[in-house]
């Protein structure tokens, strides 16, 4: 069939009388205009349902990319928070809660050669600016104990404005249930273990928290995260679902 | 060192939050500036995220305030996103997703993980999670209208300005003539150009309109 009927006008009232019969004809009779037409009416129905901001969209802040594309070794982490909302709840809702004893001796010793942990401190390659960390650790952690087979973790740990912080990216692990939270440790053994902080793991079986480091990680190199029961000790609960891949607590 | 067992409870797993909640129709076929700037983001290189940022910028960033109806916070989750844009980007592949549609889905990823920790404390974990939760119904729609606004600012300004006034205003033509001053032939042939060209464009990004 001959269509001689713009489909753009027919749906946008603009026909005549006599082709607006035709193209009431064609709807009915031809598939293709008929398609045609129903895709340029879905078009025209998300318009009308637009809100103001959306035909006017408020202006974006200027990109920050010295910021972005100067961080580093890629990870799939939001932008840094100050130090001081670091310490408030994130997606993982991390709390610091080193242990006075366990910390003690570990607090204030540097980075040490000889570990698994390189921390490079440069200025960025863009901006140039002093004491950023350029590059950093990572550490891959294990499912251990009850943990899912699938469960994981990667820590990333760096300095930020001198202060050394890991950022950890957990993936399949149960969600916290009621009464219970997850703890990271750094560990030297079974004995010299220090919390660096909780988290829970939320329906979506995963948690990116990111806590300050108050242990050199040369010290204290093997990462760990347990399972622990809100009964208010500050002890590790000896049920650990995570840790740093090959590595073993004695 | 205390020790203690405890019995590790372990819920049946729910699906991932990271996998968007609404489905579109894969684009037809990347087009050249999408796989360009792919190509950009797996050379690392930063002029492309520039241009995914003035491309998608206001986008992202006026679905970031109207969900999280706070200017600042959109600011810092806009961050985000396009931090994220630039970490995964070596992982975009055009012919799954279109770009907006890609770099909308982090949006909205992030929005939530941002209302999330909005949650005051002390909380119950459950009642976190649901009241994440709470953020979806109405999201996809949400989303759906700012794709819808990142085609119209495609349009030459001439089109996107009387289409406006059609669908927004709920002007008849003659009274966009009388408005505008512009000639009804001139008007008529405008809304249908920018109509046609609505199509394609959502046609390219998510395949068939209806």
């Amino acid at each position: 069939m001959s269509r001689h009927v713009d489909a753009a006008e027919y749906v946008l009232g603009m026909l005549p009388p006599d082709q607006l019969e035709r193209g009431l004809r064609l709807e009915h009779e031809d598939p293709a205009f008929a398609r045609e037409v129903r895709e340029l009416r879905t078009v025209m129905g998300r318009m009308q349902a637009l809100e103001p901001d959306q035909w006017e969209p408020p202006a974006p802040p200027p990109l920050r990319l010295d910021q972005i594309t100067g961080a580093g070794d890629p990870a799939p982490a939001p932008a840094r928070r100050s130090w001081l909302s670091r310490l408030a709840p994130a997606s993982g809702r991390p709390v610091l809660r080193v242990r006075p004893v366990l910390a003690a001796g570990a607090a204030g010793v540097l980075l040490a050669a000889g570990v698994a942990v390189g921390l490079l401190i440069a200025g960025s390659p863009r901006t140039g600016s002093p004491g950023r960390a350029v590059a950093s650790a990572r550490i891959a952690l294990a499912p251990i104990g009850p943990a899912p087979s699938g469960a994981h973790a990667v820590a990333v740990l760096g300095t930020q404005r001198g202060v050394h912080e890991v950022t950890l990216d957990v993936r399949d692990l149960p969600p916290s249930a009621k009464g219970t939270y997850y703890e990271v440790w750094m560990a030297r053994d079974a004995r010299h273990m220090v919390s660096l902080g909780t988290f829970d793991v939320g329906a979506d079986r995963r948690a990116h928290v990111t806590l300050p480091v108050a242990v050199s990680p040369a010290a204290y190199p093997i990462m760990d995260v347990s399972l622990e029961p809100d009964d208010g000790s500050p002890a590790h609960s000896s049920v650990s679902v995570l840790r740093t891949a090959g590595a073993r607590l004695s | 060192m205390h020790t203690h067992a405890i019995a590790p409870p372990l819920p049946a797993p729910v699906p991932d939050r990271a996998a968007p909640a609404f489905a579109l129709a894969p684009p037809r076929e990347p087009d050249r500036r999408q796989r360009r700037l792919a190509e950009g983001l797996r050379a690392r290189d930063p002029r492309a995220l520039e241009e995914i940022y003035a491309l998608h910028g206001a986008t992202a960033f006026g679905y970031l305030v109207r969900t999280l109806r706070d200017r600042d916070a959109a600011e810092d989750v806009q961050q985000q996103v396009f931090t994220e844009v630039w970490h995964r980007g070596p992982q975009y592949d055009p012919a799954r997703a279109g770009l907006l549609t890609w770099v909308m889905t982090i949006a909205r990823s992030r929005a939530i993980d941002h209302l999330r920790r909005r949650v005051p404390e002390p909380r119950d974990p459950h009642d976190a999670t649901e009241r994440a939760g709470e953020a979806a119904p109405g999201a996809d729609a949400l989303l759906d209208g700012w794709r819808m606004s990142h085609y119209l600012a495609l349009l030459p300004d001439d089109e996107r300005r009387l289409l406006q006034l059609r669908f927004y205003e709920e002007l008849s033509q003659t009274e966009i003539a009388e408005r505008t001053g512009i000639a009804l032939g001139t008007i008529k042939a405008r809304m249908v150009r920018g109509l046609r060209r609505l199509r394609e464009l959502i046609e390219a990004e998510e395949g068939v309109p209806a």
